[in-house]
């Protein structure tokens, strides 16, 4: 099988995937954002904490005895509790790096002095923020800082008071646990809904598509349904479009019977010049003339009749309700009309059947068919030869053979013989080519399969199957 | 003072750890016999008496034959040193109630994380109490109050002062008697006394008045609470401040002679921790420690053993903390096991506090 694009696909199949993969993808960017606003507010709020801590610790330094001191409140610390799991370091220290308490290692970190050293100095210090990586882990440091007065005039003291991530992490998680379920239950009910109307959507074109197969080949009427707006437009242009086409096959009808007559007339005035020259004509090298015309005329008649059946044939498929055609009596009623034909050319035609049965079909486009099968039957059979008609059931199959014991078609022309004006190169007398093509035709209309195989000793077998399906015993 | 602390040292407290190994002969014969899993040895450091531990440790030994502990009783300085200078033998247990200390080696990453089945179990999950442990390193398994005592004898036919408030006006009324017969921790040298007495000088708007009366009745400094209810009890003494409760019931029990007193104004309550040792060789047997130490039947020995109230909710008796903070809610004081402890064991603060101190009391030192 080929590979189905995207757009050959089904529309429902189309329609809900391309939801999906556009839910799927607002719900990745809402979890991107969520996931960014939970970080966000975690680190808002633990911030506040880090440096309320480090405003109350920045209170309690003094400058006593030449040298500075922090006496830490108890309080300092408790609000960094609220994040049970954390650990805490920090550092107070003056703008030259001197120690004042705390952990002195945080002074050998190059992103600690820097961010003091960089420090701006404000009249209201305002709290900083920045990570660090410290024994081991990934610390967030608040940092403030306040001019002290001291006996060397005043002096910027630097309060750094970090905390580890954990809890900062556990709140974001489950914040983003919580967005993440959120958005999963409502992309599931969009989703739903999206579905419910995918499918409201298709019923109506479906109901169309209802209404369309159950009709008749020839019901070309308007079709009635109550419908969305946009559906209707789609309902009318289907209908103007059968109303075109119910002109067209009117006018066709009018051309086939036209055509006819058209052709037929000169055709018969042809006709009737050429028999009177032929009776009065004396020259036998005239005469000679004349019959090859005459042949070739008659020709050219059968040529017209065939194509004109054949268009006959396709246009009564369109238009004509199939009924039931009782087979035997249809082919009876066809060898009877032939057999006079056949006898001329000193051939038997012989008819048997085992079964009686009838088909749901157009009797003429049948009665073509076995006419043009029974012809050529007729055609290649030699002189004194035969011809068997046999109905019979094989199996599930209810069967029509045409034998004639002629010299048969090689099995490698076997597949051309079903081709518009294909001749054999066997044939000896004149043909139109265009029999076998319309019995093939008409086969296939009235869901017969249509083979060939050779008889015995030689001669060609036309082998008509009905499938069990198709075909009703007579009793 | 400084001599003293040394003589502290360990070379004395490996002659008791090596008395103890008399309890062993039993388990050793076995393992000749069955030729079983060769004794794994666990060092433990603790600023505990051994006297308060030994009935944790025999019971210990005996459901784990496999493991023998090796304890070594230290001054909590000496603790801290040796694990922050990776002395050897190191460390795998570290035990004290200095909580600040303990909480500042948690913190500087010393502790290795251990996620008990206890505290994670659901259905176990309220029986340790919450505020027995901080993260999953440091494990308090006993809630003991800090009292004040009495010599029995000195005490005989006197009001007993309930509160600080009459133990003020106490030290006043006796004050010729008192004199020189105080006694306190050394700040300087004791942890638990250091942590204390900062932690008062917070809660307590009466620190000063105590200074002030230490001072002016030539307050006497221990380094050890052995010592200071050795004096209390031959009289050298006649009260003491701010004694480890345990301590002090375990010498009741024994000689009889002491007055033991809570502080019904408020009693600052210290939680005894263990964690054990990042640069241990064995965690598991370790952690087996530690579960011991919390287990149902550690606790129920601590309680009935030792004077260590055990910190499980469902052991409710007398001498325990589900006990005592349900019956003195609105007494008790305890000292919090998180990081709010840290500004204790500041560089900074602890200037201040030592400064404060023995500016007070620095003529009789």
């Amino acid at each position: 099988m080929p590979q189905k694009s995207f757009s050959t696909r089904s529309l429902r199949f189309q329609l809900i995937f391309s939801a999906s993969v556009l839910m799927l993808l607002i719900s990745l960017i809402a979890l991107v954002a969520v996931k960014r606003y939970a970080y966000q507010t975690a680190e808002i709020s633990y911030d506040r904490y880090l440096s309320n801590s480090a405003r109350q610790i920045m209170d309690q330094v003094r400058f006593n005895n030449l040298q500075f001191s922090v006496d830490i409140p108890f309080s300092a610390f408790k609000s960094l509790t609220n994040s049970p799991r954390d650990k805490v370091y920090y550092l107070v220290t003056t703008q030259g790096l001197n120690y004042i308490t705390g952990y002195q290692s945080l002074l050998d970190q190059k992103e600690v002095i820097n961010t003091i050293q960089n420090y701006p100095i404000k009249l209201e210090p305002e709290a900083e923020f920045f990570h660090l990586k410290f024994k081991g882990s990934l610390i967030r440091f608040s940092i403030v800082s306040r001019a002290i007065n001291t006996s060397e005039g005043p002096k910027n003291v630097f309060i750094l008071i970090g905390q580890t991530t954990e809890s900062r992490k556990v709140w974001e998680k489950e914040l983003s646990n919580f967005a993440a379920k959120l958005i999963i239950a409502f992309v599931a009910c969009a989703l739903l809904v999206i579905i419910i109307l995918i499918n409201k959507v298709l019923k109506s074109v479906n109901t169309i598509n209802h209404k369309i197969a159950k009709r008749s080949n020839v019901d070309l009427t308007p079709i009635r349904l109550d419908a969305p707006q946009e559906i209707n437009h789609l309902i009318n242009t289907i209908n103007q479009f059968m109303t075109q086409l119910d002109s067209t096959l009117t006018n066709l009808k009018n051309f086939t019977s036209e055509a006819a007559h058209q052709l037929n007339t000169p055709l018969a005035g042809l006709r009737a010049q050429l028999d009177m020259a032929l009776n009065k004509s004396k020259d036998p090298e005239t005469l000679d003339f004349l019959i090859k015309i005459s042949s070739a005329c008659h020709l050219l008649e059968r040529t017209i009749l065939q194509l004109l059946n054949h268009a006959t044939i396709k246009h009564r498929y369109q238009s004509i309700e199939p009924e039931a055609i009782h087979i035997n009596q249809l082919v009876k009623t066809v060898c009877r009309e032939l057999a006079i034909n056949a006898l001329d050319q000193e051939i038997e035609l012989s008819y048997r059947d085992s079964l009686q049965f009838s088909i749901q079909g157009d009797e003429f486009s049948l009665s073509q068919m076995l006419k043009n099968l029974i012809e050529n039957a007729i055609k290649y059979s030699s002189k004194g030869g035969e011809i068997d008609v046999e109905i019979c059931q094989q199996g599930s199959k209810a069967v029509l053979f045409i034998r004639d014991y002629g010299p048969g078609i090689d099995a490698t022309d076997k597949p051309y013989v079903f081709e518009r004006f294909y001749r054999s190169p066997n044939a000896n007398s004149n043909g139109t080519g265009l029999g076998m093509s319309i019995a093939l035709d008409v086969a296939r209309k009235s869901n017969a399969i249509l083979s060939l195989e050779d008889s015995d000793p030689h001669g060609l077998t036309v082998k008509v199957q009905f499938p069990h399906k198709f075909w009703q015993a007579i009793i | 003072m400084k001599h003293k602390a040394a003589q502290f040292g360990f070379v004395h407290c490996l002659f008791i750890v090596i008395s103890w190994f008399a309890f062993a002969p039993k388990t050793f014969s076995a393992m000749v016999d069955f030729n079983l899993p060769k004794v794994v040895e666990l060092s433990v450091y603790g600023a505990a008496y051994l006297s308060e531990m030994q009935p944790l440790l025999d019971d210990f030994h005996k459901k784990n034959p496999t493991i023998s502990i090796q304890y070594y009783p230290a001054s909590s300085n000496q603790l801290v040193r040796h694990i922050r200078e990776d002395n050897k033998p190191r460390a795998d247990l570290t035990i004290s109630s200095v909580m600040d200390l303990q909480i500042q080696l948690v913190n500087d990453g010393y502790a290795l994380p251990y996620k008990m089945n206890m505290l994670s179990n659901d259905e176990q999950s309220g029986i340790i109490p919450h505020w027995s442990h901080w993260r999953d390193e440091l494990f308090g398994f006993s809630f003991e109050p800090s009292v004040m005592v009495f010599n029995k004898a000195f005490l005989a036919g006197k009001e007993v002062p309930s509160d600080r408030i009459k133990l003020l006006s106490f030290i006043r009324h006796y004050s010729d008697q008192l004199m020189g017969k105080i006694g306190v921790y050394d700040i300087r040298t004791v942890g638990i006394g250091y942590l204390l007495w900062s932690f008062e000088r917070v809660q307590a708007a009466n620190n000063g008045q105590f200074l002030e009366l230490f001072n002016h009745h030539n307050a006497r400094t221990f380094e050890s609470t052995s010592s200071m209810l050795h004096a209390l009890s031959n009289g050298e003494i006649l009260m003491a401040y701010n004694i480890m409760g345990s301590y002090a019931k375990s010498w009741q029990e024994k000689h009889q002679d002491l007055v033991v007193v809570t502080a019904n104004d408020y009693t600052p309550v210290i939680i005894r921790s263990v964690f054990i040792n990042k640069t241990t060789a064995h965690p598991k047997q370790a952690k087996q420690f530690i579960d011991y130490l919390l287990s149902y039947s550690g606790q129920r020995l601590m309680a009935e053993k030792t004077n260590m109230p055990p910190v499980r909710t469902d052991i409710r008796s007398e001498n325990s903390a589900y006990f005592m903070r349900e019956q003195y809610a609105n007494q008790l004081k305890p000292l919090p096991l998180d990081v709010s402890l840290l500004i204790f064991s500041d560089y900074s603060k602890k200037e201040i506090v030592i400064t404060e101190w023995e500016n007070a009391l620095k003529q009789y030192d």
